[in-house]
């Protein structure tokens, strides 16, 4: 359950955010968004993949976390296990939410932060405190909102991304069959990946758009990426031994 | 009733003679309201409103490409008074996020049937709202960089309110009156709430058209230092900064451009949000802590010259001396870091 409403620092006055980074706290999501400012310091940690949006059916990156719905390997016994956390996990319980303002006769859509007041994070006694003693923002809520707006900037630069490579018809569904150490077998479906024989046959042309819009180095990111996958299989053997 | 009230009030003063080109720099040296007859008679949409509603419509739909628009909806039994409910606990319209031809067809209605709402589109963004409507149907922006806005409706009223800016604002089709009060009329005028407006600003809650002066007395004396002008299409006057000004649209369909510029730094904030943070930080302290910082007030921020900083070393002022732009970088991040707590 969520129930996202607009941070005000009176209703929200003692809001305080205790981040636990274990099952049942919040995390517990197979997959999560991803975005093209944060490959250097995904690639190395989590495996990057397309997914397409159910809704606006576009194709966004994502990272995969698990091999079940709600399966959160990267959730330890007391701690994230990656040095770096993705913008769409550190972000929460806080979330973008829109508010109609007039900025100099034009009616736009301001970014303002909301939160997920059932989050399980959420609560008046432990943990970071959202608001100052008289009510300015906490250090803590600074950077929520930085990463927000990196999140919300980040958007249109993944999208932008992601509409190119399908337009040069880089982005190929994969499957994805993974084996576990007691035999189990586990085929990821809805992911989708670079396609390197697409991507070898470019043109040199359509290479130095890639190049130049820094794609080149996203698409590089996401292949090199993939072996992480063994990362979550070890993992999830290692639950199995246990 | 509404004649009755305000028919015994002085006119504006009218100035003819002034050329639109010269309009800014001539305006910005008046201290007072002025109404220019004509000034802008020439421009396509005034052209187009002479002939019809239906012309005048077609020009702006010429040049609309469904940009959204806010406007205010109210019901018919109101009058047309954009205002608060009875209470002040909530606003007597409803605000819709909707396009222009929404608000024309509106428009149309309220004039075919008296009891349909009325309808109030406020201070859209021409350059926004219509592109390229400007080229022709705004003061030549040479001398100074001017907002230009419009403003679509029929039968409504907004009380009175001030702006920051200067304005000059050309009424292009139907007709408008303008009840102005100089700054020092304030007290009369019986304010209302500064954070909970109808569009911004804080206004008069009197009714103009109908005053309770049981209620408001004070309202008699400033009805006495009031000034009144009705404008038809061409007509437009300048609204001095800081001059309250009620405005009311008088047939089915009105239009009015208006031109909102300033004359400082475009450094300087909003004066208003110096008054909110005075009202956090000042307002309430003991009686003598607040007369002396009255007195530091008048001396830094009021006092037009004096012995404040002449002792100090010119290039040791720092705020106090002559604010440019570095220094007001500065400030404004010595004042954010300082709210923030």
């Amino acid at each position: 359950m969520t129930n996202h409403v607009l941070l005000d620092n009176n209703t929200h006055r003692h809001l305080k955010i205790n981040r636990t980074y274990q099952k049942g706290q919040g995390y517990d999501v197979q997959v999560t968004r991803v975005f093209p400012v944060e490959f250097v310091r995904l690639q190395a940690e989590y495996p990057l993949f397309f997914s397409r949006n159910a809704e606006s059916g576009h194709f966004e990156a994502v990272t995969l976390l698990g091999f079940s719905e709600h399966e959160n390997l990267y959730l330890g016994q007391d701690d994230w296990r990656a040095s770096y956390i993705p913008m769409s996990i550190e972000r929460q319980p806080f979330l973008i939410g829109f508010q109609l303002q007039d900025e100099n006769g034009i009616p736009a859509k301001k970014p303002v932060v909301h939160i997920d007041v059932d989050h399980p994070s959420v609560n008046d006694t432990q943990g970071e405190p959202a608001f100052l003693a008289h009510g300015g923002e906490s250090p803590f809520l600074e950077r929520v909102s930085s990463i927000l707006r990196t999140i919300h900037d980040g958007h249109e630069a993944s999208q932008a991304f992601s509409r190119l490579l399908v337009g040069l018809e880089l982005v190929e569904s994969l499957r994805l069959e993974v084996e576990f150490r007691d035999g189990s077998k586990h085929e990821l479906k809805g992911l989708y990946t670079i396609n390197e024989d697409k991507l070898r046959e470019l043109n040199a042309g359509s290479l130095e758009t890639l190049h130049r819009k820094g794609y080149l180095q996203n698409i590089y990111m996401m292949l090199a990426s993939l072996p992480n996958v063994a990362r979550l299989v070890d993992w999830k053997n290692n639950l199995l031994d246990a | 009733m509404r004649e009755s009230v305000t028919q015994a009030c002085k006119s504006i003063q009218e100035i003819s003679g002034i050329e639109a080109r010269d309009i800014f720099t001539q305006a910005a040296r008046l201290d007072a309201p002025a109404v220019f007859r004509g000034l802008v008679s020439d421009w396509p949409l005034v052209q187009q409103s002479l002939k019809s509603f239906e012309h005048a419509q077609n020009y702006l739909r010429g040049y609309y490409q469904g940009a959204p628009v806010t406007a205010f909806i109210s019901e018919a039994r109101l009058g047309g008074r954009i205002f608060y409910k009875d209470d002040l606990t909530a606003m007597d319209f409803e605000q819709v996020e909707t396009d222009l031809d929404w608000v024309l067809e509106r428009i149309k209605e309220h004039a075919k049937n008296a009891a349909s709402p009325r309808v109030y589109m406020g201070s859209s963004a021409v350059d926004f709202c219509l592109p390229g409507f400007s080229d022709h149907n705004a003061l030549s922006q040479e001398e100074i960089a001017a907002s230009v806005r419009i403003w679509i409706g029929n039968q409504t009223t907004v009380a009175a309110h001030f702006d920051v800016l200067y304005n000059i604002a050309c009424v292009c089709a139907g007709r408008r009156r303008f009840t102005l009060f100089p700054p020092d009329q304030m007290d009369n005028l019986y304010v209302g709430p500064i954070d909970f407006t109808p569009a911004g600003q804080q206004i008069s809650l009197v009714d103009l058209n109908k005053p309770d002066f049981e209620r408001y007395p004070r309202f008699a004396k400033a009805l006495e230092h009031a000034q009144v002008a009705e404008l038809g299409p061409g007509d437009a006057i300048f609204i001095p900064s800081m001059w309250w000004h009620h405005v009311e649209g008088l047939e089915n369909f009105n239009i009015l451009v208006n031109h909102w510029w300033r004359t400082v730094p475009a450094h300087m904030g909003a004066p208003g949000d110096a008054l909110l943070h005075a009202i956090l930080n000042i307002r309430d302290l003991p009686a003598a802590e607040r007369a002396a910082w009255r007195a530091i007030f008048n001396r830094y921020v009021f006092a037009d010259s004096g012995p404040a900083v002449e002792h100090i070393p010119a290039h040791s002022r720092g705020v106090l001396g002559e604010l440019d732009e570095t220094g007001a970088r500065k400030l404004r991040a010595m004042l954010r870091n300082k709210l923030n707590r």
